[in-house]
């Protein structure tokens, strides 16, 4: 099949994601373990789908790594980013040196020589940087205290493949520093000169010029021209950086933070996303593909016990280095097991390393082995360090992972238990009401239980675990989380199932509320909404409206907004799916103000109030 | 004791409205599709709750209830407003005996008296005014004596019904 077309390839691709995706969701494994178990059953070891130009393939999809990379750095303002530059410094630093140490000690402990051990301590100290991040954006840890770690770690692996790209060269056994670099006519200083300029040009030009052009690329109101400048900035940076021999990665995340203040920050997510995760999951399966089951059979034990030490390992300095830096019991679990694996990176540099003749491939083939099944380790080492290791670390055994749920008689149930369902379950425990409350964040279960609430831990969004919460008994099940997806998933399911139910949901803003309420939800209340016109009507009072005639205003520009959502959730179709969402947003706005300026918040001069 | 009944639509107040934020053009759209309006409520400090008074305020507005209403104002027919020819009839309830209320009981004058402002809510919105139906005494609240107060008054309401039919 090495000649199979394009389509072909591409047909076998999708098809295996498409099977095993779902079967790996299903077991509770996350879609990354079914896109590399995918790879592994198509690839040349497996039954042979795809041929042996998996490697190009490889190349091809790393670019959802910078796809993705992209769309975090524009969910990261520069203050957050600056927030967390102890954490990427200090935590990154010290795992990379620390990683890079020990695995030297190891290779000279092996007998093998220094510059190879530096070289294999360097390149195996990367994590992998899809693998984590698509695994925790999936479990929502990524906003943890954990995520955040995990990703200042990946950051700084990001950017420390800069200067490995610089030291490996010189740790070439023969003594030639041949093709050192692509650049090799730039001294030193001229070649961080030039970096420095390539990164104060894309801060420049993303700050001044892209405004400006993606308002004359949005007024042509082709989706498709916004949509294939997205991709021309983001391929555009990946290739100058790759110019530069700086990391595209890195390039396309500052980009990102650049972007990420911008009006068209939501627009430039929705186009790239799609593309990110079609590559993020050709780049897992062919990872998968790329597994050499043959050298796994002929030396299963020397593989097997070079993986366990290279996890293991990493897991001992993550696991020190997160104490230090911090994190206790859960989280800093959930961050080492996340981390453990070798990175995308190592591939490249392990190429990188064997053209320069730095390391030998005797050495390399079944190192790029080890990487690999590492990587596959990785979902199965974060569910079980789930299932079996977090709940003895949350110090009441036999409660946790989906929690036993022993109050049948309760009549309401809340969903999620952050600052907005803390209210609702106060105010419900407040008149003497029994409550269960379902939350899927494990340390904010604890902290809520040690005030003497009954919180459980589990994701909602499975119908087992409401079974267990007594949903079939409940008059009411109130969805308090503020992830609008999830939530729109919990209410259709629980209106499939129980169309009796009462379901109170909270929601984003006016389109989601809509969305909301179509999917089944009795009522809604937008997060923000309220607490907006409370203060609304104080700046009213303070423009020398009497009290209650600013209430009164309040009162009825709600009214006719509230009237408005559920006008919209009867025009809400299947544009919702394919057109995007900011442009939505900015396109309700008008028409709400324009309505705003037609109609008079009372006929004044017949009111009583007036004066 | 009177929701069963077609031509009758309640309008629970407390219920439909428990911020006091009243929809006022729902309001006056079902007040004109009604030929009876009946005010029906605890009596509260010689008054209807505040919630009713609250109503009042915003529905009775000018322009609809009195005053010009430019939608249905005819040449010479200067005075109409959408309330005009209607009925108003205030049905109320109260703690303490009859007798209470008269110029030796404890609130020195008959019940009718504290409801002149809506006798003369219906004199000027142009409405027929009903003469008050009161309940007295409903501390007592045994089951049988309010089922009995209640059947009478909703034999009160079928007469009423019947009366404006024919008229």
């Amino acid at each position: 099949m090495h000649d199979s077309g394009l389509l072909t390839q591409a047909f076998v691709f999708l098809l295996s994601a498409v099977v095993a995706v779902p079967l790996a969701k299903r077991a509770g494994l996350g879609s990354v373990l079914g896109y590399l178990c995918a790879g592994a059953v198509i690839g040349p070891f497996g039954f042979a789908f795809v041929g042996q130009n998996v490697d190009g393939v490889m190349a091809f999809a790393e670019f959802g790594v910078v796809l993705m990379l992209f769309l975090i750095g524009l969910e990261l303002d520069p203050s957050v980013l600056w927030r967390m530059r102890v954490s990427v410094l200090g935590l990154g630093g010290l795992q990379v040196v620390i990683t890079s140490l020990l695995i030297l000690a190891a290779g000279l402990a092996l007998g093998l020589a220094w510059q190879e051990s530096l070289a294999l301590g360097m390149i195996l100290s990367m994590s992998s940087t899809a693998i984590v991040l698509q695994s925790m954006s999936e479990k929502s840890q990524l906003k943890t205290a954990a995520g955040q770690s995990a990703f200042s770690v990946l950051l700084f692996q990001d950017m420390a493949v800069i200067p490995m790209l610089a030291i490996l060269p010189l740790l070439a056994m023969d003594g030639s520093l041949v093709e050192a670099t692509a650049h090799s006519g730039l001294s030193g200083w001229k070649k961080t000169l030039l970096v420095l300029v390539v990164v104060a040009g894309i801060v420049v030009v993303g700050r001044l010029l892209s405004r400006w052009l993606f308002r004359i690329i949005a007024e042509t109101r082709l989706r498709e021209t916004f949509t294939a400048t997205a991709l021309v900035l983001v391929v555009g940076i990946a290739l100058l950086m790759e110019q530069v021999g700086l990391s595209p990665a890195l390039g396309t995340f500052v980009a990102g933070v650049v972007l990420a203040n911008s009006e068209y920050r939501h627009e430039l997510e929705s186009e790239i996303e799609p593309f990110k995760g079609l590559l993020l999951a050709v780049f897992f399966i062919s990872v998968g593909a790329s597994i050499d089951f043959a050298l796994l059979a002929a030396k299963p034990l020397l593989i097997i016990s070079l993986v366990l030490a290279l996890m293991g390992g990493k897991m001992l300095v993550l696991a020190i280095l997160g104490r230090v830096f911090g994190l206790h019991g859960q989280s800093n679990a959930i961050f080492t097991f996340a981390l453990a694996q070798g990175g995308e990176f190592a591939f490249v540099l392990f190429t990188f390393a064997t053209n320069n003749s730095i390391l030998p491939p005797s050495l390399v083939e079944p190192l790029v082995l080890v990487v690999a099944l590492s990587m596959v380790m990785t979902p199965l080492l974060m569910t079980a360090n789930e299932r079996w290791i977090l709940p003895r670390l949350s110090g009441n055994k036999a409660r946790r992972e989906h929690d036993v749920i022993d109050s049948g008689d309760s009549r309401a149930i809340v969903v999620g238990f952050g600052r907005f369902g803390q209210i609702i379950g106060r105010l419900l425990r407040m008149n003497g009401f029994n409550i269960t409350v379902l939350e899927h964040d494990a340390t904010q279960v604890d902290t809520v239980r040690r005030f003497g609430h009954q919180v459980f831990f589990g994701d909602a969004g499975r119908l087992d675990l409401l079974e267990s919460a007594g949903i079939s008994q409940a008059e009411l099940i109130v969805i308090a989380i503020d992830e609008h997806s999830r939530a729109l998933q919990i209410v259709s399911l629980v209106r499939r199932h129980y169309p009796q139910i009462r379901i109170l949901a909270r929601a984003r803003a006016r389109r989601q509320a809509a969305e909301l309420l179509r999917a089944g939800a009795d009522h809604v209340e937008r997060e923000t909404f309220r607490s907006a016109l409370a203060l609304g009507r104080e700046a009213l009072c303070a423009l020398g409206y009497r009290a209650y005639l600013a209430r009164r205003a309040a009162e009825i520009f709600r009214h006719r907004d509230e009237l408005n959502v559920y006008e919209l959730r009867d025009v809400l179709d299947d544009e919702t799916a394919f057109f995007n969402r900011a442009r939505q947003h900015a396109e309700d706005l008008e028409k709400l103000m324009q309505e705003d300026m037609q109609l008079d918040t009372e006929s004044r001069e017949k009111s009583w109030g007036r004066d | 004791m009177v929701k069963d009944l077609q031509e009758v639509t309640v309008r629970d107040l407390y219920e439909e409205y428990p911020d006091f934020f009243i929809d006022v053009a729902c309001e006056q759209e079902l007040v004109r599709h009604h030929d009876i309006i009946i005010f029906m409520f605890p009596f509260y400090w010689y008054s209807a709750p505040s919630l009713l008074k609250e109503w009042q305020d915003r529905v009775l507005d000018y322009g609809f209830a009195f005053g010009i209403n430019h939608q249905s104002r005819k040449p010479g027919d200067t005075n109409r407003t959408d309330l005009s020819g209607k009925t108003l009839w205030v049905v109320t309830t109260a703690g303490g005996p009859a007798n209470a209320f008269s110029e030796k009981g404890i609130h020195r004058h008959p019940l009718e008296h504290f409801l002149l402002p809506y006798a003369q809510i219906a004199n000027l919105c142009g409405m027929r005014w009903q003469p008050p139906h009161i309940i007295y005494h409903v501390r007592q609240l045994t089951q049988n004596y309010l089922h009995q107060k209640a059947e009478g008054f909703r034999q009160n309401l079928l007469t009423l019904l019947r009366e404006v039919d024919h008229a």
